[in-house]
């Protein structure tokens, strides 16, 4: 028997057809772990799937890799959905994937996870970048379907706490494929005039996927990039977005937004009237003290009884005074009475109280008193005087001495 | 315009709030406690007139031949059931 000769080509063209027919290979649903991944620059994906034992090229084109929620990473388990066919050039069979959700874990989790990680790490969450509320908005931009009950609750809290504010609704949709667009659409023109002071994008409670529209790239970064304050409300308060990360401020759920986003009218009444009776008050004690310093000062003893004082001094000017005449009084008469007794003495030193004894005074005739024999001679004239007299005697004779002697003898 | 007149609703309120303050610690003289008083009691009306100088309006943004233009909201027209 004689074998036909085929071309290199002419057997890949033959394999290809064969696996084209096969309704296996056709409409296959593999699982496996991502290995050698590459995403080529013209937007279609290249790796290997592999288990323990194998492995299966596998391509992904653009047209389909840019569907997907999640870029794959080597490790990653996916299940995808696809068919085998055959790369001509190569010679090589391959897994053509149509779909692909990682195993176990959601697609959108993932995505979820890959695009907070990445806005994470170029810091579009950070703290230091948000932007504070103003404190009494005058107008508020609200981003969300004009239908919802999101947009219902916003509205009636606003009212409720504080209804002298002006409201704009940016209606978009808020879940959906053009949602995201819309929303950051909505965003980027509030932006773009300055329309409103502070805006509220969100919904209400839904599943991951309804909610979808607020972990999309294109919103956070309208989100981050805004110059007006932007409040997230999405959905309920165990949901996270990446919106509400990105926001200057999260709220639980639309409902606290609108508490967040206007302080409450009679709360801030409440405040205004509290200070202005504090000041009041503050300004009438201090009235109030400076009325009661002059008080104290006008009571005080210098003004009610001025001459008080002056009564006081003449009235101890009064006792001083006679005291001080009873004092001098007292002391004239104590030196009074010393001076009697001295009198006393010197009348009992007199020479005349001597006379009284029986004592004599001896004076010559120019009365001078005689004490000594000197200078006396005979036939001179002296006077003796007596206690009630003077006799004239006549010097018969002088002795020098003899007194002495003569008290000697007795 | 007087810097003054641009004041925000806020900054007026903390301003009232450092001139009770100090109203209260009462270590000033009466002629200054007298002119704070005043500058608080203006304060005090025009954060209140602020309270009521806007008017509640609900408006929603309409695009129409590509211009955004606004109309007045009608809140009936919300859905109870919508998300």
């Amino acid at each position: 028997m004689r074998i036909k000769t085929f071309g290199v080509s002419e057997v890949n063209e033959y394999i290809k057809k064969l696996l084209s027919v096969d309704i296996i290979l056709n409409n296959l649903q593999v699982e496996g772990e991502i290995s050698n991944f590459k995403y080529h620059s013209s937007g279609h994906m290249y790796f290997s799937l592999k288990d323990d034992k194998s492995r299966l090229r596998c391509v992904m084109f653009k047209g389909q890799a840019k569907l997907l929620k999640f870029i794959p990473e080597d490790g990653m388990k996916v299940i995808i959905k696809g068919y085998i066919s055959l790369y001509e050039r190569d010679g090589q069979y391959q897994l053509y994937v149509q779909q692909m959700q990682p195993a176990g874990i959601g697609a959108l989790y993932i995505a979820y996870e890959q695009l907070k990680k990445k806005l994470e790490q170029e810091g579009l969450f950070n703290e230091a970048t948000k932007k504070p509320l103003p404190f009494l908005p005058q107008r508020i931009g609200v981003v969300t379907s004009p239908t919802g009950a999101a947009l219902r609750d916003i509205i009636s809290v606003i009212n409720r706490r504080n209804s002298n504010v002006e409201i704009i609704i940016f209606p978009v949709l808020v879940q959906g494929i053009e949602s995201k667009d819309q929303i950051a659409k909505a965003i980027n023109y509030l932006n773009s005039n300055n329309y409103v002071d502070v805006i509220i994008t969100g919904r209400g409670g839904g599943s991951i996927e309804e909610l979808w529209a607020f972990n999309e790239e294109v919103v956070a970064r309208s989100i981050y990039s805004s110059n007006i304050p932007i409040i997230s409300a999405v959905g309920h308060e165990t949901d996270f977005t990446i919106s509400d990360f990105v926001a200057d401020v999260r709220a639980a759920t639309p409902s606290a937004a609108a508490e967040l986003v206007i302080p409450s009218k009679k709360d801030l009444e409440y405040t205004i009237q509290s200070i202005e009776q504090r000041m009041i008050k503050a300004t009438e004690n201090t009235f109030i003290q400076q009325q009661n310093r002059i008080e104290r000062i006008r009571k005080s003893n210098v003004f009610l009884k001025p001459y008080d004082q002056i009564n006081q001094y003449k009235q101890q000017l009064d006792w001083l005074n006679s005291n001080l005449k009873r004092e001098m009084e007292q002391s004239f008469n104590i030196k009074k009475e010393k001076y009697q007794g001295i009198l006393k003495n010197l009348f009992g030193l007199s020479p005349k109280a001597v006379l009284n004894r029986g004592f004599n005074i001896l004076k010559d005739e120019k009365d001078n008193f005689i004490v000594s024999v000197k200078g006396l001679s005979k036939g001179e004239h002296v006077n003796v005087i007596l206690k009630d007299g003077v006799i004239k005697c006549l010097i018969e004779d002088v002795k020098k001495g003899g007194l002495k002697n003569d008290n000697k003898k007795e | 315009m007087t810097t003054k007149k641009n004041k925000t609703f806020e900054e007026n309120l903390k301003r009232l709030e450092e001139i009770v303050v100090t109203l209260e610690e009462g270590n000033i003289a009466l002629e200054n406690s007298i002119d704070l008083f005043e500058e608080g009691i203006k304060l005090t009306k025009l954060c209140n007139d602020k309270l009521e100088t806007i008017e509640n309006r609900i408006n929603i943004l309409i695009q129409d031949n590509g211009s955004i233009k606004e109309e007045k909201f009608n809140i009936s027209g919300v859905d109870k059931n919508g998300f």
